[in-house]
């Protein structure tokens, strides 16, 4: 049977351009605090593997499986936890992670912060994965005492252990909130928090029986609307 | 018919050559897309974004006092009642557990099969792998409906700090 030339050229590109292998790689970084100690912290992963196979069409790619390495950098201030991972082969599946704690100074809580999480291949020569470089400050290096969030928290609930409370803008709610000191046995009460005029602030409501004496100052502007703040700042026990 | 077949031989060695030169970086490398949280945080699948909200906030066992109070100021985030807050971290060390194994147990099985000029399934893998964290997330209805409700919009705002690349979908 007399194939035609140009089937016979069909079949044969269509047999070798089949790319077959895809990295699948995920990366993520956050940041939390500890007001007790005054420690920041920021945590960064990259996670993934390599799916598919060596063969473009039926040609076995050269160095298949390539070596892939992590490495992550992770800076807050001048704490440098940076680090690269050891390698493994493309389709093992990796899952490294970089934690990095800094003491910040009493009575501050801004720092500035540089991540960037990569996947290294030896074959290629070069970052088959980078989530690019980011950095950043996280905080505020203000202190503007003045704004009428700082005043009472009143609560609904009876209770004569309750005693002090601080109003704060809660960054998770993205609302005022409030922290009290109280003790381990209460629990679940519905704060409401105020100005000390005791007016025209959003109710919020608060089911934290956390302990922690802190609070999140906020900046207002001249018509007393919340412009946020991601501080923190301890006060005495 | 012989001097078609010759011209194909030719064709294959050539584009064969030329393949391996132009691909020389990334031989064999199917297309991708990058999904960046930070521009398109919806983009990002939620069994990724539970995935990675797991491994960070958890601890492995033992944890040293400073892995602890990490965990801690994690969980405090999401400003959960002490009971949530308790029952969430015991879920977050339980998954840290069953992930470190099922990757330990993968790998062992790939760089085995890799030893024999075989493939690992990396992708049946993944499949596995997503089951876990589904299972997981299948347990965190023990906490109260505020609970879950305060996590869930935790984990999708911490979209914007993820990013993720695989396979192209167009």
């Amino acid at each position: 049977m007399k194939v035609p030339t140009q089937l016979l050229f069909v079949l044969v590109f269509a047999g070798v351009c089949v790319a077959d292998y895809t990295p699948q790689y995920d990366s993520y970084w956050t940041f939390s605090f500890d007001p007790e100690t005054s420690t920041a912290s920021l945590n960064v992963i990259v996670d993934g593997t390599t799916t598919g196979d060596c063969y473009i069409g039926t040609y076995y790619i050269s160095n298949c499986p390539a070596q892939h390495s992590p490495g992550i950098e992770n800076v807050i201030n001048s704490t440098n936890a940076s680090s690269n991972g050891p390698s493994q082969d493309m389709f093992s599946y990796m899952s490294y992670e970089i934690d990095n704690s800094a003491a910040l100074p009493v009575g501050t809580d801004y720092y500035t912060f540089q991540i960037e999480a990569t996947i290294y291949c030896a074959t290629a020569g070069a970052n088959i994965y980078d989530t690019g470089y980011v950095s950043g400050s996280h905080g505020s290096p203000d202190d503007i005492p003045l704004n009428q969030f700082s005043g009472q928290c009143y609560t609904n609930y009876n209770s004569s252990n309750i005693t002090a409370a601080h109003a704060y803008w809660n960054n998770t709610s993205r609302t005022p909130g409030c922290w009290w000191d109280a003790p381990e046995n209460e629990s679940y009460p519905t704060w409401v928090c105020t100005d000390s005029n005791v007016n025209a602030v959003p109710t919020c409501l608060q089911t934290n029986t956390n302990k922690r004496c802190a609070y999140q100052q906020i900046f207002v502007n001249s018509a007393c609307n919340a412009v946020t703040s991601n501080m923190w700042r301890n006060t005495p026990r | 018919m012989v001097r078609s077949l010759i011209l194909v031989a030719a064709f294959l060695s050539f584009t064969l050559t030329l393949a391996a030169q132009q691909s020389h970086k990334h031989p064999g490398l199917a297309p991708t897309q990058q999904i960046d949280g930070s521009i398109n945080p919806e983009k990002i699948p939620d069994l990724t974004a539970y995935r990675l909200f797991f491994l960070v906030a958890s601890t492995p066992p033992n944890p040293k006092p400073a892995e602890l109070v990490r965990q801690s100021a994690q969980v405090d985030k999401i400003a959960l009642s002490d009971e949530d807050h308790q029952l969430l971290i015991s879920i977050l060390n339980e998954f840290r557990v069953e992930y470190t194994d099922l990757i330990a147990q993968y790998n062992q099985a790939a760089k085995a099969a890799v030893a024999i000029g075989k493939i690992p399934d990396s992708k049946a893998f993944l499949v596995t792998r997503d089951n876990l964290v589904q299972a997981t997330r299948d347990k965190l209805k023990a906490l109260t409906q505020n609970g879950m409700s305060q996590l869930d919009m935790h984990v999708q705002r911490e979209k914007r700090h993820m990013k993720s690349i695989g396979p192209a979908t167009n």
